[in-house]
């Protein structure tokens, strides 16, 4: 599904210097796969990550996403390529404090070519599967980390990608609530759903089926 | 005291940390202040300031008017300020008097056109001035025409005189009748207008005609009478004397105002339009220095979480915050006054020239007590909401943050709230140049009935014995237009007893009455009366529509004729051309003779329609004779058009009348382009100005804009990174930002339109040609406001778009 290709990544730094922090990456990731990327600190995960959910545009290398060679895809297109088939989880939730739980799971949607009709029902039957219905009218302030992580998970997935990203989910939430993520995580890739995700727990990784440890900017 | 100083100390410390925000502040208040001191000492010297005279609130103005005539203000007849005079036990001393020019000559030095009025023995003594050296007038010294006697101003008699102190006693001649001087006024006293010599009347009371009138005047009341008893009991008499003097009075009332009303009557309400409008430009100044606090108050929470944490309670972190706005504005003040100063003599000059009370215009204790208040005021104004706000600061949660996301909803809606009322403000500002401007323009698209280009016009009253032949007059004139024909470049040269849009100040009214009807008052037909000669119609380019102009066998022998304009003509002849051949007699009264012609006259001609008074006015009846056919007119305001730039013939002009009679000077040259501007001198003015401080709202309401939602990407910034990561696009967060901003834009300015609704009213009388909620600048100048503001969103909103999401959520 994913092939990356001589993927680097460069920092300018002061004086014509330059800083990789991702050198000369070469990955496949099948579809269906739930991969985590492990590492120590400043490996580079996270830029990995989002060079991946074409957050970070400013990268050498090829990226074949499917059929689409990113590399070669305008900003726009590759916009509309990342809409329709990624969703992205975030270690501190990044949930909107001024939204709703059931605005906040709208957000997504209402950057993708839906109805309002489709939209409010999407929104009803992704509360309904993440089991939040009684929450849809709060504010984050009033969910718990676990509770806020879940609507974040709900919220990557409401337009249904195809390959879920998630830099440290379960990073900022007790053990039990992690495994609950986790364990979400699992039965979203059992229905198919492809995963890659950054970690430093073992314990979560082994939910995954494949490891890949960075270290300084090199897949080790 | 010493919290007091504390705090002073603190806050001078914050402003110098801060120098940008600082430079900020104090420049928009700065210019706010400044601008609003400067338009209040005009204010001041002109509306405020009493009148130099003392009890000068007891002086009053006593007009004439007619409603069924519908004339509201009108100069007085003698005789009924005679009989007025007689209510002793209404007033203390009253006066009547008639302004106007005279050559005045001393020691055989070329004689100078200088202002002087005739007023009457009671004059000095309703002002309540005494002259510096010698009298003033006694009943004795009024003993008919020519006058013996003269009181010279302070300042005529230093520049003539070398403030001779001998002066008393001394012969000159005034337009070459020789006077005594009797006295000398005090330092800057020139009423009426700039009056430098004041004589006698000369009235004969046995010649004087009621309906004569061209008289100015004023009274002082007794302490204890008021301007509505006053009025009351002269109406009374006025109605008593409609009844006796049906022919001369019918329909006549009387109505008195304070001298200091009167005297500002035209210019108070541009004065007080410019006043509100300045204010307004303040206000935003204030919120958009309220706003920069705001902002700079999120930065500050830790600072005061500390200062409450350390037991500071809520009135003291506001009277904290408080001192450091009041000083903020305080400085701010100081710079305004300064420039003030500077802003006040820009204005001076801008004004035209004969507005009143300017002398009066400066800094007095009145103008230092405003732009104190004003300071103080503003600094409560634009501290007060930051100050609640971070008084209002909950400790734990803000030291518990840092500082970090705890902008709260309170401080965002308060900064909207700013943004609101100054989008609202400024539209209302707008709205009220825009109809002002238009106005303006429509002003200068009113077709005057004549052209104005390359005519040079002037005054000249033939003075001295030579003269008292009126048949001298007319050939005098005759002569100079036949001298001024063939000098090269002039096109046509002629006269008028009174100019289109009166630059001379004098019009005349006479009646007429068609022939056939009755000879009485109810008859009459009112219409402005010229007197011409020469090619005067050329001259200004009046157009002829039917008939013939003068010519010279309409002299003194041969048929009267009368040349009438349109609007006469189809009033009441039906046409132009129906109107040829009719004939009228002519009905009124002019300074002690009855000048009702006892003959008919033929109308040789019908001409267009001139503006006599302004251009804001109705030209009216008109109707023109020959000088040769009335030739009491000793004075005339010349015109010639020239070939080139008007203003080079004015040498031109005074040599060939020297070459006729080398001791007569003429003044007020000008060129007729110049009468025109001048005429709408106060219009432009006000117009300038309300639109200098609509451009400045505009601007002030941009920044405000600007930096609200410039904030706002700010604080928003990790959000957009998120909305980004969940797959906004560039247009997408450009949208969200503008929409942000336009929504309040929008609100006000719905808000401004209902205000600027209820708020134009009140220029409504400054207006022309255009309704105070004129649908075109209704529409227009939102239309505007909106765009300034959607360029004013778009530079935060690209910002907001070019954001590099992987950095705005590494944000937190
Ligand atoms: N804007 C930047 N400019 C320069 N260097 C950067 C920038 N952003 C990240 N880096 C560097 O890139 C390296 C990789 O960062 P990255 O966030 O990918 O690490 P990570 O593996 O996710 O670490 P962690 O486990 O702490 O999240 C780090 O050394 C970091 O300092
Ligand atoms: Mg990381």
């Amino acid at each position: 599904m994913i092939t990356l290709k001589h993927l680097e990544r460069v920092y300018p730094l002061a004086q014509g210097k330059f800083f990789y922090v991702l050198r000369d990456i070469n990955l496949d990731f099948a579809e269906g796969e739930f991969v985590s990327i492990m590492g120590p600190s400043g490996a580079g995960k996270s830029t990995l990550l989002h060079i991946l959910g074409m957050h970070d545009h400013a990268w050498g290398g090829e990226y074949f996403l499917g059929e689409a060679a990113v590399h070669q895809l305008k900003p726009k297109a590759r916009a509309t390529l990342r809409n329709e088939q990624i969703g992205f989880v975030f270690q501190s939730y990044h949930l909107l404090d001024d939204l709703t739980v059931y605005e906040n799971l709208d957000i997504p949607l209402s950057y993708r070519r839906f109805s309002k009709a489709e939209r409010a029902g999407m929104v009803a039957d992704t509360l309904d599967r993440f089991n939040i219905v009684g929450k849809k009218d709060l504010y984050p302030r009033q969910l718990s980390g676990g509770q806020q992580q879940l609507v974040g998970v709900a919220r990557a997935i409401i337009a249904n990608p195809k390959l879920l990203l998630a830099d440290e989910p379960t990073g900022n939430l007790h053990s039990s609530q992690g495994e609950e993520i986790m364990a979400l995580f699992k039965k979203l890739n059992d229905e198919g759903m492809t995963i890659i995700q950054v970690t430093h727990s073992e314990k979560n990784a082994a939910y995954g089926n494949r490891v890949i440890q960075l270290r300084d900017g090199w897949v080790v | 005291m010493t919290t007091l100083l504390q705090d002073l100390r603190y806050g001078l410390r914050m402003l110098l940390k801060h120098k940008g925000f600082t430079a900020v502040a104090v420049i928009a208040l700065g210019l706010g202040i400044g601008a609003n001191t400067a338009i209040f000492s005009l204010v001041n010297g002109v509306l405020l300031r009493p009148l130099p005279f003392p009890d000068a609130e007891r002086i009053i103005y006593i007009e004439g008017k007619n409603p069924a005539a519908g004339i509201t203000e009108s100069n007085i007849s003698f005789l009924d300020f005679t009989d007025w005079s007689q209510q002793t036990d209404l007033f203390a001393s009253t006066a009547a008097y008639w302004t106007g020019t005279a050559n005045f000559g001393a020691d055989g030095a070329e004689p100078e056109r200088v202002p002087r009025a005739g007023v009457t023995t009671g004059f000095f003594s309703v002002l309540g001035v005494q002259p510096v050296l010698g009298r003033t007038f006694v009943p004795e010294d009024d003993k008919g025409w020519p006058q013996s006697v003269a009181i010279i101003s302070h300042g005529l008699w230093k520049r003539r005189f070398g403030s001779d102190p001998a002066i008393v006693g001394k012969q000159v001649q005034m337009s070459s009748w020789p006077l005594t001087i009797i006295g000398v006024m005090p330092p800057g006293f020139e009423y009426p207008e700039q009056t430098q010599v004041w004589v006698t009347t000369a009235a004969n009371l046995r010649d004087e005609p009621r309906d004569n009138r061209v008289w100015s005047a004023i009274a002082r009341l007794n302490t204890g009478i008021d301007l509505k008893q006053a009025q009351t009991r002269l109406s009374a008499i006025n109605a008593q004397l409609d009844k006796q003097f049906r022919e001369t009075n019918k329909g006549w009332d009387v109505f008195v105002s304070t001298l200091h009303e009167r005297l500002v009557r035209e210019i108070k309400p541009s004065l007080l339009a410019l006043l509100g409008a300045v204010g307004f430009v303040l206000l935003i100044a204030c919120a958009n220095v309220a706003n920069l606090l705001l902002a700079r108050g999120a930065a500050r929470q830790k600072e005061i979480a500390i200062r409450a944490a350390m037991g500071a309670s809520r009135t003291r972190v506001l009277r904290q915050m408080l001192t450091e706005s009041v000083l903020l504005s305080a400085i701010g003040g100081v710079a305004g006054l300064v420039l003030s100063i500077w802003l006040t003599d820009l204005l001076m000059s801008m004004l035209p020239e004969g507005a009143p009370r300017l002398g009066q215009i400066g800094i007095d204790y009145r103008v230092l007590a405003f732009a104190l208040g004003v300071s103080a005021l503003t600094g409560i104004l634009f501290g007060i909401v930051p100050a609640l706000q971070a008084s209002k600061l909950d400790v734990t949660s803000a030291l518990k943050e840092g500082g970090r996301s705890g902008e709260g909803h309170r401080r965002t809606s308060a900064r909207s709230l700013l943004l609101i009322g100054e989008v609202a403000l400024s539209l209302m500002l707008l709205v009220g140049a825009g109809l002002l401007i238009k106005s303006f323009l429509r002003l200068q698209e009113v077709r005057p009935g004549f052209d104005a280009r390359n005519v040079l016009i002037a005054n000249l009253a033939l003075q001295g014995p030579k003269y008292r032949d009126d048949q001298q007059n007319v050939e005098f004139f005759r002569q100079l237009k036949e001298r001024l024909e063939v000098v090269p470049g002039v096109q046509a040269a002629g006269g008028s007893v009174n100019l289109p849009l009166n630059p001379s100040g004098y019009a005349i009214g006479r009646g007429f009455i068609p022939e056939g009807r009755p000879l009485t008052v109810d008859e009459a037909k009112d219409a402005m009366f010229s007197t011409i000669t020469g090619d005067y119609f050329r001259a200004l380019q009046i157009p002829l529509l039917s008939g013939r102009t003068f010519e010279s066998r309409d002299n003194a022998d041969g048929p009267k004729v009368v040349i009438i304009n349109e609007t006469t003509a189809k009033r009441y002849f039906g046409s132009p051309t129906a109107a040829i051949g009719k004939r009228l007699s002519i009905w009124s009264a002019f300074r002690g003779r009855r000048r009702d012609e006892k003959f008919m006259r033929e109308i040789v001609g019908v001409v267009g329609d001139t503006k006599t008074g302004s251009l804001t006015g109705e030209g009216g009846a008109q109707i023109y004779v020959p000088h040769a056919q009335d030739s009491q007119w000793n004075f005339m305001g010349l015109v010639i058009r020239t070939a080139g730039d008007p203003a080079a013939f004015a040498r031109t002009l005074r040599h060939e009348v020297q070459a006729l009679d080398k001791d007569q000077p003429i003044y007020n040259v000008r060129t007729m382009d110049d009468v025109v501007a001048n005429s709408l001198g106060t219009r432009r003015v006000s117009m300038q100005l309300f639109a200098v401080f609509a451009i400045a709202a505009l601007l002030l309401a941009a920044i405000g804009i600007y930096g609200v939602m410039a904030y706002s990407v700010t604080q928003r910034t990790q959000e957009i990174g998120i909305r980004m990561a969940l797959g906004a696009q560039k247009s997408d967060v450009l949208a969200l930002v503008i929409r942000q901003g336009m929504t309040l834009t929008l609100i006000g300015v719905v808000v401004g339109l209902g205000g600027a609704f209820v708020l134009t009213r009140l220029i409504a009388n400054l207006l022309f040609g255009v309704a105070a909620t004129d649908p075109l600048t209704f529409v227009a100048i939102p239309l505007l406001l909106l765009f300034v503001a959607l360029v004013a969103c778009y530079l935060p909103a690209r910002r907001a778009a070019r954001l590099d999401p992987t950095i705005a959520l590494a944000q937190s």
